[in-house]
């Protein structure tokens, strides 16, 4: 093959690739949820955002929950919780696991915007894991950001303060 | 010429800076709702897809948005099945997922097939002792929004009230179609289309293209005058 074509094709690859890392590759809740508890579901439950919380919820977030009460899956123990807020204009579904007040997980199951996708990948999420919330429900660690998804990780580490604060706040 | 090209790079230059800061101003999340504005981006406010009532209050689907009253309800959504009311407050049905709302028109969850919602709901209703009736192709379920259960229904379609579409008022229509226009055009796209030209389709486009091969032409004569002085 000519050499200007291998170049040409490279180019065009190298190009094209951010789109094929961004393209969607959402995950079902249930298929999070089912992974996570090994296929044997635990009851949901549900936490009230009311009070004192939606206070918090809106300290943490930035502004007012868009909803009232925030369901979970299994116990003190463990507990797994799915989550969405938006990025910079759509939202962004984030599945977390909570054991003993610390991240055990954070995925991102849907991501619509299309910029700062980089957050779905484990480099950036595993930074998260064995987190827990300090005073003011700030994270007990700093979380490295990504150059171009400021608002996404500005959206994931607001969605795991809050289930961390949740969570706490219901099982102690 | 030195006026004009002026003129441009403090326009460029002032739109540039509220792009590089639209975040912080939260330009992306401020809308404008200028009818005149609209029309020159031919945007059109779609008509309300289907509208239901139960105890007074009414819902609506515009595009892929709900309305409780005149009230948004978070979220997107396909299609809008029924109302009826309930001892919290409203259980609204889409195809696949029941949107709890308050009696003060709060979101308080949205319900879908990881508690087990049935998908291809028809129709929702209520019988005569209350409980929440699901329409699923004629087969009828009885859904329990506290225990979270989803059970073949004993009545018959008959012994149903179920939620039908109606009208809302002009004065509804006109309330959500206004908040829906204002919330279309933000003012990130605004600066974003001054500062590319694209406010003035094509011939916008190629006139800022004009002024940055000018500018680059001013620049580069400037440095050669700068380079080559004339001899006293």
């Amino acid at each position: 093959m000519n050499k200007r074509v291998k170049a040409l094709i490279a180019v065009l690859v190298t190009l094209s690739l951010p789109a094929v890392l961004a393209s969607d590759d959402s995950i079902q809740p249930a298929d999070f949820l089912n992974r996570v508890f090994a296929g044997d579901l635990p009851s949901s439950d549900t936490v009230w955002i009311s009070g004192e919380k939606q206070q918090i919820a809106e300290s943490i977030l930035g502004h007012k929950p868009d909803y009232l009460r925030l369901r979970y899956w299994g116990d003190q123990s463990r507990s797994a919780w799915i989550m969405e807020e938006i990025g910079k204009t759509e939202p962004i579904t984030v599945g977390v696991v909570v054991s003993d007040n610390q991240i055990e997980e954070i995925k991102v199951l849907a991501f619509r915007e299309s910029r700062g996708w980089e957050i779905k990948y484990d480099f950036f999420t595993r930074q998260f894991n064995g987190a827990s919330i300090e005073k003011r429900q700030r994270l007990d660690r700093h979380i490295d950001g990504i150059s171009g998804a400021t608002l996404s990780v500005k959206a994931m580490t607001n969605i795991s303060r809050l289930v961390l604060y949740l969570a706490e706040s219901t099982f102690t | 010429m030195g006026v004009v090209s002026a003129l441009f790079v403090i326009l460029l230059s002032f739109s540039g800076l509220l792009l590089h800061y639209s975040p912080s101003l939260s330009l992306d999340n401020r809308f404008l709702s200028s009818a005149v504005l609209l029309r020159w981006y031919a945007i059109e406010v779609p008509e309300i897809s289907s509208s239901y009532s139960s105890n007074s209050q009414r819902v609506s689907l515009i595009a892929e948005r709900l309305y409780f009253n005149e009230i948004r309800v978070p979220g997107s959504f396909n299609k809008l099945i029924g109302m009826v009311d309930t001892e919290f407050g409203y259980a609204i049905a889409t195809e696949n997922q029941l949107v709890l709302i308050s009696e003060q028109g709060e979101l308080i969850e949205i319900l879908g097939s990881l508690v087990g919602v049935p998908s291809g709901i028809t129709r929702i209703g209520s019988d005569l002792a209350g409980e929440l009736i699901l329409d699923r192709s004629a087969e009828l379920i009885v859904a329990d929004l506290d225990a979270l259960t989803w059970s073949a229904s004993p009545h018959v379609d008959t012994a149903v009230q179920w939620n039908e579409n109606s009208q809302p008022g002009a004065q509804l229509v006109a309330s959500i179609r206004n908040d829906y226009a204002s919330s279309l055009l933000s003012w990130e796209r605004l600066i974003l289309d001054i500062h590319s030209g694209r406010l003035l389709g094509n011939l916008g486009v190629i006139l800022v293209d004009l002024m940055a091969i000018l500018f680059i032409l001013m620049a580069a004569t400037g440095i050669w005058m700068w380079s080559h002085p004339r001899p006293k």
